[in-house]
């Protein structure tokens, strides 16, 4: 039974290890946006342009550090993955622990989307439309 | 042949934790903020707390999990019906899981992977079927993974929340989360739907009694696995309050943003301290602590399934094992039909749409497990009282019928069509009521068909591979 143990952990830990250095490899030891694009003057001002829409739609603010950092120039993952798998497989776990129970969604997460979406990649809103258009919504976050 | 006891209790309540808790529902909660505590903590109370106890009366008294506990105080057949429940949810739940292990993995090396579909294909069959060769090995195999995965991919990364996000604090970042004094604990009130919301997330905590099918691997069960219980509830809670508040620090409570999950709050927090490499890091824990969580459950549910093919009620085929005593044929089987939804749910975009749909067909099913194993506690209280118990539930009319009541309303709820996309609600009823007649049906048909020759409990099992002692 020893025997065995010692023979599974240094698999695990080799797969473990070989995931992890290629991932740092690839990646380059940084997220998936450089902080140079995600500081730059357009990421500054496209995030003063969401707060501005936020503040039209009655919800709050958010740190201009924290938009920059989450949308870059480009609106980062919330662009990529709009109308895509993770985008539906996220609103079907909206509210809910992921074993597969679907909730009413809260129309202030739909419209900071629509923000987000509008101020990043205004050319997918029609993809978010179609998809969040005849979602039922109610206002469960306090 | 007698299983070698190779589960301690304490690595058996990691491996409990493992089953139920992972961060990646965290994000789906952090949007409510300070009332997140409430939406986990009154599930805990009528439906987490009732399982871990009557789950602890019955594996100290009877080794073999809810196969053999509803058969005990039912019959084989509603035992094989419950059985059956907790596999089919299990099956159904493992493409969703694997699609968050895509995306995890994806953000390391390019995040646009995450919505391809051959990458995610690729993915969860490759992680499923690594998950099920480790499974072959052994419960100590399998036992090892897991655990370590917990600590590493679960555990590291729920503590990580906290740690950053008081560094985050500490070094100048602004709370997204109002003060204690200006909290809400309560979720907005909105009739119906806030029912939905709070009842939908006792699932937070469904799988709390699967591993009970490993007690027979344990040393002392009858006084060990209380011990597991208890600490798997410590656990669990542990991963998910508090670094579900540490999320809601970074992110504002409804700007969640539901595609980035977890790590958002990761970008966030590393960016603020100037590593913004962290969060690669992290994504990479995440990957390990949901393999661990697969490991995991492959080998419980279709364990049980065993024991009901030992009845007779399987065939023989089905019931061969390894030198390992690993159900073998039963997990090939199991993992066709996983490769068959994952590919359908990786390529299909009108299936993504409505997986969900087929996800709540089979919890409504688990939750009828549910309410079997709270009926058959009862029951065999009554009906089986001088059977030895390592554990007896304090009052148990009582935790029984909380538990039963929540597993019932939760089920009736689940009929509540919660999304407006075109359907009724009497089709979406319909939809429901046909989907888990479908899904359910399967024992009641091998139940009808089986025969004599297929009973081999009490006889030896012919091995796949022979062992030479």
């Amino acid at each position: 039974m020893n025997d065995r143990r010692k023979n599974n952990l240094p698999l695990a830990i080799l797969l473990l290890g070989t995931l992890l250095l290629a991932a740092l490899f690839l990646s380059g030891c940084s997220g998936p946006t450089s902080t140079s694009e995600r500081n730059s003057p357009e990421a500054q001002q496209l995030a003063q342009q969401l707060n501005a829409d936020l503040a039209a739609a009655g919800l709050p603010e958010v740190p201009t550090n924290t938009l920059i950092t989450l949308y870059g120039a480009d609106g980062g993952l919330s662009c990529i993955n709009v109308g895509n798998l993770q985008h539906r497989l996220s609103l079907a776990e909206f509210g809910s622990y992921p074993i597969g129970r679907r909730v009413f969604m809260d129309p202030k997460v739909l419209e900071y989307q629509n923000a987000v979406i509008s101020t990043y990649c205004p050319d997918k809103l029609t993809v978010l439309e179609d998809l969040v258009q005849n979602l039922k919504t109610a206002d469960t976050i306090p | 042949m007698e299983p070698k006891k190779t589960l301690s209790w304490t690595t058996m309540a990691v491996l409990t934790a493992t089953a139920v808790a992972s961060v990646r529902g965290l994000p789906a909660m952090a949007a409510y903020g300070w009332s997140s505590i409430f939406l986990y903590i009154l599930p805990a109370i009528v439906f987490m707390v009732p399982i871990a106890l009557v789950a602890a009366e019955l594996a100290s008294g009877w080794e073999g999990g809810v196969f053999v506990w509803v058969k005990e105080a039912y019959g084989d057949r509603l035992g094989f019906s419950a059985i059956w429940q907790q596999w089919i949810q299990n099956v159904v739940w493992y493409p969703a899981q694997l699609a968050f292990f895509a995306s995890a993995l994806a953000y390391v090396f390019n995040p646009s992977l995450a919505n391809n579909g051959l990458f995610n294909a690729v993915v969860i069959l490759v992680v499923y079927w690594l998950s099920t060769l480790i499974a072959f090995r052994g419960t100590a195999a399998f036992a090892n993974v897991g655990s370590k995965g917990f600590i590493a991919g679960t555990i590291i990364p729920a503590a990580g929340l906290v740690v950053f996000a008081l560094m985050f604090l500490f070094s100048g970042g602004q709370s997204q989360i109002p003060p204690v004094s200006q909290a809400s604990f309560l979720p907005a009130w909105a009739g119906l739907s806030s029912i939905v919301l709070i009842v939908s997330n006792f699932l937070s905590y469904a799988g709390m009694e699967m591993n009970a099918v490993h007690v027979n691997e344990m040393d002392n069960p009858g006084k060990n696995f209380p011990k597991a219980i208890g600490l798997s509830t410590i656990l669990i809670l542990i991963v998910f309050v508090v670094p579900t508040l540490a999320i809601s620090v970074a992110v504002p409570s409804g700007s969640i943003n539901l595609t980035q999950g977890v790590l958002q709050a990761f970008d966030v927090f590393f960016a603020q301290l100037g590593m913004p490499w962290g969060t690669t890091v992290m994504a990479i824990l995440i990957v390990v602590g949901i393999l661990a969580s697969v490991v995991t459950w492959i080998p419980g549910p279709s364990k049980g399934l065993l024991m009901v093919g030992k009845e007779g009620y399987l065939p023989k085929w089905l019931q061969v094992t390894n030198d390992q005593d690993m159900q073998t044929h039963i997990m090939i089987v199991q993992g066709i039909i996983v490769t068959i939804l994952a590919a359908l749910f990786a390529f299909i975009p009108s299936v993504q749409s409505v997986f969900w749909i087929f996800s709540a067909m089979a919890v409504q099913l688990y939750l009828i497990m549910y309410m079997l194993m709270f009926l058959s506690a009862m029951r065999l209280r009554k009906t089986k009282p001088d059977v030895e118990r390592g554990f007896k539930t304090p009052y148990m009319r009582f935790v029984g019928w909380v538990g039963l009541i929540a597993s019932i309303l939760a089920f009736l709820i689940g009929f509540v069509e919660p999304t407006g996309t075109g359907v009724s609600q009497v089709s979406y009823t319909l939809v429901l009521i046909v989907g888990i007649v479908v899904l359910g049906v399967g024992p009641f048909i091998l139940y009808a068909i089986r025969k004599p020759e297929w009973k081999t409990v009490g006889e030896n099992t012919p091995d796949a591979n022979l062992d030479a002692s």
